[in-house]
């Protein structure tokens, strides 16, 4: 089982936008309150620009339905590790958008297209490239469909990044099994033996290169999970 | 539970008085009978009061949906944003509660401290079912508002303060002094509990109505109206590899840790922040009277190790003042920093709290009126000001400097905790 800290960094973290619309942007601003109108879908290019922020990144875009009940299920598979999409969604902006973006008026329902609403899809940052998914396609379809979106978006190389991040996660789990003992043991001998028993001094020497070898591994994970956007083209 | 749950902490307001006198003239109460489309709504309807106002009365509440809640936004406005979800809502005398929270099954090991709370609870809610198993959205709704009232109800007994010594209107010294900007602890706004059920909900709660980031919980100040928030998440950070969402009893510490920032930050009104270890050591205290297994920190430097599994805390703080090995008051207490609490920081604050407390919750609640004490809203203390009044206000309250409270504390650490 994942450690702490490779379960903080195979977090998968959602961005959940609202939109304010103008109107309602106007009044904080202005610090007045004036009736509102009725809900309104964006057209599907504002909707991208509403959502993506600027940001370049590749989109993992993940609508919630009830038969989910909040889960991530139709990102994650329930029978198969996940580490991989974990590892390879870090590159995406990844946008969680509520049940109800299936009304046509939700200022968001756009991005879902014209036809049969996909449970999530993939697509560059200005949509121009889209793939639909229907929350039951297979982990294989799935990492296909985020590999396609990576090389797109990315300079190389990603898959060799993911191999080197899944030695680092097993690296990160080996220092913080050991650190948790060593703590343990440290706290252990301070509270029966005191702050100066001989045990006390070499626990925390080894604590310490411990915690200093996890910040060595931290950073270059940090480094090896840094790909380059590629130049947006002209 | 989530042991490292750091959630954000609560910035600094500055007072407005024109802003929020606007805001409670464009208020307009209705009672839960008379919101809209109730016929189309029908989980409005609550079966305990059966939205009846004597009922409502009765169990010590001013209304359901719709209530205004945040800076600029309504109960109605909060279900739009979280995605036209059914939510329960409560307004009590002191709190606003919204909640999404789903039906729970009560776990075998939290069924007598529950059944506790519903029998409580049943005293004013006549149909509530003391020995229910299953607590339904409204059920628990009302077990919050329950829990967040007597949490509020403690806190004023321990300041020696009532309801009525609070002023009304803001810019108003009373007969005991300055108390705040307004009737709820001094802050001019109800305290406000949203519980989330998904972690979904709440960091588009989070996005669209704070300056927060946070998908996990927040704790946040809604500075037109005098605000202070606190928003719960039952969803696990980690939902695979374990049980997907909070018990009830993790939820209730969670509460009850957080609820103790934000009445002791929002005690006459919340422009400045007192040492770290008042509130903090004050929340673990709370909170562990709760359920002492669960603990709660606001931020711990040792992200790297897993503190849920050490709760025992009276056997280390035995062995580490058995060995002279704590850090000395005048070092722990004069912290404001929350970058540098490590674990063994915070049990050592929740000690100091808990020999305080042993002395009399009521001086506790003194030191705090003390600190929190000034001539009008607009004076805010500097750290050091602040580190004066606390030591002045130590040898006034305890009879003891701050060197004598490390020997009076680790005396009663000595002779009241467990060696193991």
């Amino acid at each position: 089982m994942r450690q702490r800290t490779s379960r903080e960094l195979l977090n998968v973290s959602w961005d959940y936008p609202v939109y304010v619309s103008e109107t309602e942007a106007a009044e904080v601003a202005g610090n007045y309150s004036r009736a509102r109108g009725p809900r309104k879908a964006l057209p599907v290019e504002k909707a991208y620009l509403e959502i993506t922020q600027e940001d370049q990144r590749p989109l993992l875009v993940l609508r919630e339905c009830d038969a989910c009940e909040g889960t991530d299920d139709a990102l994650l598979s329930t029978r198969f590790d996940n580490e991989k999409t974990m590892l390879k969604a870090q590159w995406f902006h990844l946008v969680k958008l509520p049940t109800h973006v299936t009304d046509d008026s939700h200022p968001f329902h756009n991005l879902f297209g014209e036809q049969e609403m996909p449970h999530l899809f993939l697509a560059s940052h200005d949509g121009s490239r889209v793939v639909p998914l229907d929350g039951g396609q297979s982990q294989t379809d799935l990492w296909h469909a985020m590999d396609e979106l990576l090389e797109h978006a990315y300079l190389p190389d990603h898959e060799r990044s993911l191999k080197k991040q899944l030695k680092l996660l097993d690296a990160l789990d080996g220092l913080d099994e050991e650190e948790n003992r060593l703590a343990a043991d440290l706290d252990d001998v301070i509270e029966k033996k005191g702050p100066k028993a001989p045990k006390a001094k070499s626990l925390r020497k080894k604590l310490e290169r411990v915690r200093a070898e996890r910040e060595e591994a931290l950073a270059a994970r940090h480094d090896v999970a840094a790909l380059k956007l590629k130049p947006a083209a002209d | 539970m989530e042991a490292g749950l750091a959630l954000a902490r609560v910035s600094a307001a500055r007072p407005r008085p024109w802003v929020a006198l606007l805001f409670v003239l464009l208020a307009c109460p209705l009672t839960g009978a008379q919101a809209d489309g109730d016929e189309e709504e029908p989980w409005r309807e609550d079966p305990f009061t059966r939205n009846e106002p004597a009922a409502l009365a009765a169990a010590g509440y001013e209304r359901f949906h719709p209530i205004e809640f945040g800076d600029r936004h309504g109960s109605r406005d909060v279900e739009e944003v979280l995605g036209d979800v059914e939510m329960v809502w409560i307004e009590t005398e002191h709190f606003r509660i919204g909640s999404t929270l789903t039906s729970y099954k009560v776990r075998n090991e939290e069924k007598k401290r529950i059944a506790e709370e519903l029998k409580a609870l049943a005293e004013h809610l006549p149909r509530v079912k003391k020995n229910a198993r299953t607590l339904e959205p409204w059920l628990r709704a009302h077990l919050y508002a329950q829990r967040a009232e007597q949490a509020y109800a403690q806190f004023q007994d321990m300041l020696g303060l009532q309801d009525q010594d609070f002023p009304t209107e803001r810019n108003t010294v009373g007969e005991r002094g300055y108390l705040g900007e307004g009737p709820y602890l001094g802050q001019p706004g109800k305290f406000l509990l949203l519980l989330f059920e998904k972690r979904s909900e709440c960091g588009r709660y989070a996005k669209r109505y704070t300056d927060l980031d946070n998908d996990t919980g927040i704790r946040h100040t809604f500075e037109r109206q005098g605000s202070l928030l606190l928003g719960l998440v039952a969803e696990r950070k980690h939902g695979k590899d374990e049980q997907a969402f909070k018990s009830e009893t993790e939820l209730a510490c969670e509460l009850a840790f957080n609820l103790t920032h934000n009445l002791a930050n929002g005690f006459t009104y919340y422009t400045f922040s007192m040492p770290v270890w008042i509130t903090e050591g004050l929340a673990h205290y709370n909170g562990r009277q709760v359920f002492e297994e669960e603990n709660n920190f606001t931020f711990v430097q040792e992200l790297g190790q897993d503190l849920t599994v050490e709760w025992d805390w009276e056997p280390k703080v035995h062995g580490r003042v058995r060995h002279d090995f704590y850090p000395p008051a005048e070092e722990l207490l004069s912290r404001f920093d929350w970058g540098t609490l490590k674990f063994n920081d915070q049990v050592m604050l929740w000690s100091r709290v808990d020999y305080l407390m042993s002395l009399g919750p009521e001086k506790f609640g003194q030191l705090i009126r003390r600190l929190k004490q000034r001539e009008t809203g607009s004076i805010v203390p500097t750290p050091e000001q602040l580190l004066a009044t606390q030591a002045a206000a130590i040898q006034e309250i305890y009879g003891f400097d701050l060197a004598g409270f490390d020997e009076a504390w680790a005396r009663w650490v000595t002779k009241t905790y467990r060696s193991k």
